[in-house]
């Protein structure tokens, strides 16, 4: 996972995703119930968990288990924020306020 | 019942007793046609002033401690995340109550508060039925606003005022207000079109029919006028057999082009509308979405490429209901056809000069009926386009700036 080369230019619906589920859950994820619940295969997940852990959009955690837990950061809601308020102004036909 | 509901009923009743009256005494007393007419036409005149009394006064029903601005903000957040379907307008919010009626609610400061009005209302279908049953059915129109009124007092009081009363309170998730929002907005737009898109089929549905009729009549008399049996009763019933065939397979083979036409559009704007209303039935109760789905984000960005065609419908039937446009269209078709017939009677009682007159004058405003719809049509489409490609601009100004945003973080 750690290798895992991040991708050049991400794919905003993926982050988008991603972001979306773990806001959702409102907790840490397990890395395979992530990946399963944003619907990716496992090579494009490791290179989009490595890009978002690299932005700071979210974190890891080892819980009791031992699993390690993708964590949403201040920084990814944020993000995921922002998006959400430009496509809901687009749909409300409004200017976004870019 | 309730107090003011029987009043409006006394009313109601009261009204129809008086203006009953007054056309039963022109009646009796024999009076000359014209004041009959006038009787009758004065419960149009009623219903109109009915429509108008119950339409334009707003009525206090709540008070809030925000300013009006914020009042309405949460209010219309409120009714989404009930279900309601909300338009925002500056000052005001236009709330569906069902098919046909619907709600005005505006906010006026008051000391460091505000208070909300109500007006009653309609949706798109609403006014047509409205204006359809006064010029129609002028009694029943007068009463059916009348009860139109107090079905809408009751919702504000009974549905609407206790969600901004007692509703729960905001979320303090910006994400989820932002995605019922914008749900709940995709799905209203997605209704307009739709509702749009379905008035278009039955007004086609409505010409098919005319078009029958005419080709029914005009089959009809050039079967009578061209045959030369000597039996009447056979050459109308030859004629009719002709003219009923005719325009029954104009009739079946024009209603099958226009369902394979129109009704996939209709299907399609459906599927989206059941999209959207669960998802957004579901964001409003907290739920999450089945694994493996597409986000709700994803879902509002597919939306958004589809709103440009919900626009142009609802475009599409303004533009229909474009009265001026209309009557041009409406006097030079009607025309031609007046011509037409007049040179058919020309050819029928054996005048040439009143055929000609008729024909050529009957040609000369069909072409031109013609130009001008074809005219009015790519003024049309040129708007549309318009609004298509700076909608696609728009989309994707904000796309570049969504990834840029996830490329600077």
């Amino acid at each position: 996972m750690a290798d895992a080369q991040p991708p050049q230019r991400p794919d905003l619906y993926i982050v988008a995703r991603l972001l979306e589920r773990l806001w959702r859950d409102n907790a840490p994820m397990l890395k395979t119930r992530l990946q399963v619940a944003a619907n990716v295969n496992y090579d494009v997940f490791s290179r989009y968990l490595a890009w978002m852990l690299a932005k700071g959009l979210v974190s890891l955690e080892n819980s009791p288990d031992g699993h390690e837990r993708v964590a949403l950061t201040a920084k990814g809601y944020e993000a995921y924020r922002r998006l959400v308020q430009w496509i809901n102004e687009v749909v409300r036909e409004r200017p976004p306020e870019l | 019942m309730r107090r003011e509901n029987l009043v409006l009923l006394v009313g109601a009743i009261l009204l129809d007793l008086g203006l009953l009256g007054l056309t039963l005494l022109f009646i009796f007393l024999g009076l000359p046609g014209p004041l009959v007419s006038i009787s009758f036409t004065s419960w149009v005149i009623a219903a109109a002033i009915a429509l108008g009394v119950l339409v334009l006064p707003k009525f206090r029903f709540s008070s809030s401690p925000a300013s009006p601005e914020r009042a309405l903000a949460e209010f219309a957040h409120r009714l989404r995340a009930s279900g309601y379907t909300v338009a925002e307008a500056p000052g005001m919010l236009d709330i569906r109550l069902g098919r046909i009626l619907a709600v005005k609610v505006s906010a006026l400061p008051s000391g460091e508060g505000s208070d909300l009005f109500f007006q009653m209302s309609a949706t798109s279908d609403g006014w047509f039925v409205s204006i359809m049953s006064i010029i129609w059915f002028a009694p029943v129109a007068l009463n059916g606003f009348l009860y139109a009124f107090a079905r809408v007092r009751s919702s504000v009081r009974e549905r609407i005022a206790p969600i901004l009363s007692g509703g729960a309170p905001l979320p303090e998730d910006e994400i989820r207000t932002g995605l019922v929002a914008g749900l709940a907005e995709a799905h209203r737009l997605a209704l307009e079109g739709y509702e749009a898109e379905r008035s278009a089929y039955w007004d086609t549905a409505g010409l098919v029919l005319i078009g029958a009729i005419l080709i029914f009549g005009v089959v009809l008399a050039g079967s009578l006028v061209a045959s030369s049996g000597a039996v009447l009763r056979v050459r109308v019933i030859d004629g009719l057999a002709q003219s009923a065939t005719a325009s029954t397979t104009f009739g079946v083979v024009a209603w099958f082009v226009v369902r394979q036409r129109l009704r996939p559009r209709l299907f399609e704007i459906r599927r989206w509308m059941g999209r959207l209303r669960d998802a957004w039935t579901r964001e409003a109760s907290g739920g999450t979405p089945a694994d493996a789905g597409p986000s709700v984000f994803e879902l509002l960005m597919e939306a958004s490429r589809e709103v440009p065609g919900w626009l142009e419908a609802r475009r599409r039937t303004s533009l229909s209901r474009d009265w001026g446009g209309f009557t041009v269209l409406w006097l030079l078709a009607g025309g031609s056809v007046g011509l037409f017939i007049q040179a058919g009677a020309g050819a029928v009682l054996g005048n040439p000069l009143l055929a000609v007159i008729g024909a050529s004058g009957g040609l000369g405003l069909a072409a031109g009926s013609l130009w001008f719809y074809r005219w009015w049509n790519r003024l049309e489409r040129e708007a549309i386009e318009r609004t298509r490609a700076s909608w696609e601009r728009r989309f994707q100004a904000v796309r570049e700036r969504m990834e840029q945003h996830l490329q600077d973080l």
